[in-house]
C-alpha cells in the first residue's frame, strides 16, 4: 500500500513537471521569434474547401484600421492597430477567437470557427 | 471485473453519459483558461470510470454520445465545434483504452488520464488544421500538450476518487447490506 502510495506521487510529480515543462519550452520558443517588417494582417473566410481571402491590411506603425467580416452567426469585427491585430468582438458564443488577443508575429492567429473566418499575420519570410 | 447484469450495465452507462454531458455543457460555461480553446476535459471523467467499471465499448459509447447531446446544448451538431469535440474524445476514448491494457501501469487511472488527454490535445491539433488550413497553429501543441498532461493529472485523481464511491451509488458493485 505504501509502495503504491508512492508510486503514485511520483507519477503526479512527473507528469505535472512535463505539463510545466512543455508550457515553458513552447512560450520559449513562440518568444523566439523576431518582430517582421511588413506583415500583412489577412482576413480568410473558411469554406468547405480550404479558405478565401478576403482582406489584407499591410501593418505600419501608427496606421489604424476596423474591418467588419459579415459571416453566418453576424458580424466579426477585426481591428488593426499599428503593428498587431485582433479580433475585437464576435457573434460567436465561445469567444475563442477574441481570447487569442492581439496578433504581433508572422502566423499568429486568430480563429472563429462558429462564423468561419480566421485573420492571419502573413509575410514573406517563411514563418513556422 | 466479473460480467454484471445487462440491465445494470444499460442504466450504469446511461447515468455516465448524462453525467458526461452535463459535464461537457459546465466546461463551456467556466472561465476560459489562458490557451485559446483549451478545455479541463471534465467530461473524460466519465469515459475513464466508464472504461474502468464497464469495459472498452461502454467508454466509446459514452464519449460519442456526449458529443452529440453536448453539439445540441451547445454549437450545433456538424458544425466545425462538433467535428472538433468528436475527434478529440472519440481518440481519447480509443487511446485511453489502448493504455488501459499496458502492463504495470495500465491500471493507474492517472497514467490512462493523461494519455487520454494528450490524445486529445493532438488530434484536435490535426482536425483544427485542416479546419483552419492553417499550420500555424501548430505553435499551440506544446501548450496544449503541457496543459493537458497537468488536467490530466487532476481527472485522474479526481476518477480515483470516484470509483471509490460511484460504482456503488449506481449499483454495479454488490451491495454490501440487504
Amino acid at each position: 500500500m505504501q509502495q503504491k502510495k508512492k508510486q503514485d506521487w511520483i507519477l503526479i510529480l512527473a507528469f505535472l513537471a512535463l505539463g510545466a515543462g512543455l508550457i515553458f519550452g513552447g512560450k520559449f520558443f513562440m518568444g523566439l521569434r523576431e518582430a517582421e517588417e511588413g506583415l500583412k494582417a489577412n482576413i480568410y473566410e473558411l469554406t468547405s474547401d480550404g479558405r478565401k481571402l478576403l482582406e489584407s491590411f499591410t501593418l505600419k506603425e501608427g496606421e489604424q484600421a476596423v474591418y467588419e467580416f459579415h459571416g453566418k452567426l453576424g458580424v466579426t469585427v477585426v481591428e488593426i492597430d499599428g503593428l498587431k491585430a485582433r479580433v475585437r468582438s464576435s457573434p460567436c458564443p465561445d469567444q475563442v477567437c477574441v481570447q487569442f488577443g492581439w496578433l504581433q508575429f508572422h502566423d499568429d492567429f486568430a480563429a472563429c470557427l462558429p462564423n468561419s473566418m480566421i485573420v492571419v499575420l502573413e509575410g514573406d519570410g517563411v514563418g513556422y | 471485473m466479473t460480467k454484471k447484469s445487462n440491465l445494470r450495465a444499460n442504466l450504469a452507462t446511461a447515468v455516465l453519459i448524462s453525467i458526461a454531458s452535463i459535464l461537457h455543457v459546465f466546461e463551456g460555461l467556466l472561465p476560459p483558461l489562458p490557451v485559446p480553446g483549451a478545455k479541463l476535459g471534465l467530461a473524460n471523467i466519465a469515459s475513464l470510470i466508464g472504461l474502468r467499471m464497464l469495459g472498452f465499448g461502454s467508454a466509446i459509447v459514452i464519449s460519442l454520445t456526449r458529443c452529440f447531446i453536448g453539439a445540441l446544448f451547445g454549437s450545433g451538431l456538424f458544425g466545425p465545434s462538433f467535428y472538433l469535440s468528436l475527434a478529440g474524445s472519440l481518440s481519447s476514448a480509443i487511446a485511453m483504452g489502448l493504455a488501459s491494457k499496458i502492463k504495470g501501469i495500465g491500471n493507474k487511472n492517472i497514467v490512462v488520464s493523461v494519455v487520454g488527454a494528450l490524445t486529445h490535445s493532438t488530434a484536435q491539433i490535426v482536425v483544427a488544421s485542416f479546419l483552419l488550413s492553417h499550420q500555424g497553429i501548430w505553435w499551440y501543441l506544446p501548450y496544449l500538450l503541457g496543459l493537458s498532461s497537468i488536467t490530466g493529472v487532476f481527472i485522474g485523481i479526481a476518477s480515483d476518487k470516484l470509483l471509490v464511491y460511484l460504482p456503488r451509488a449506481i449499483g454495479l458493485e454488490p451491495q454490501s447490506k440487504s
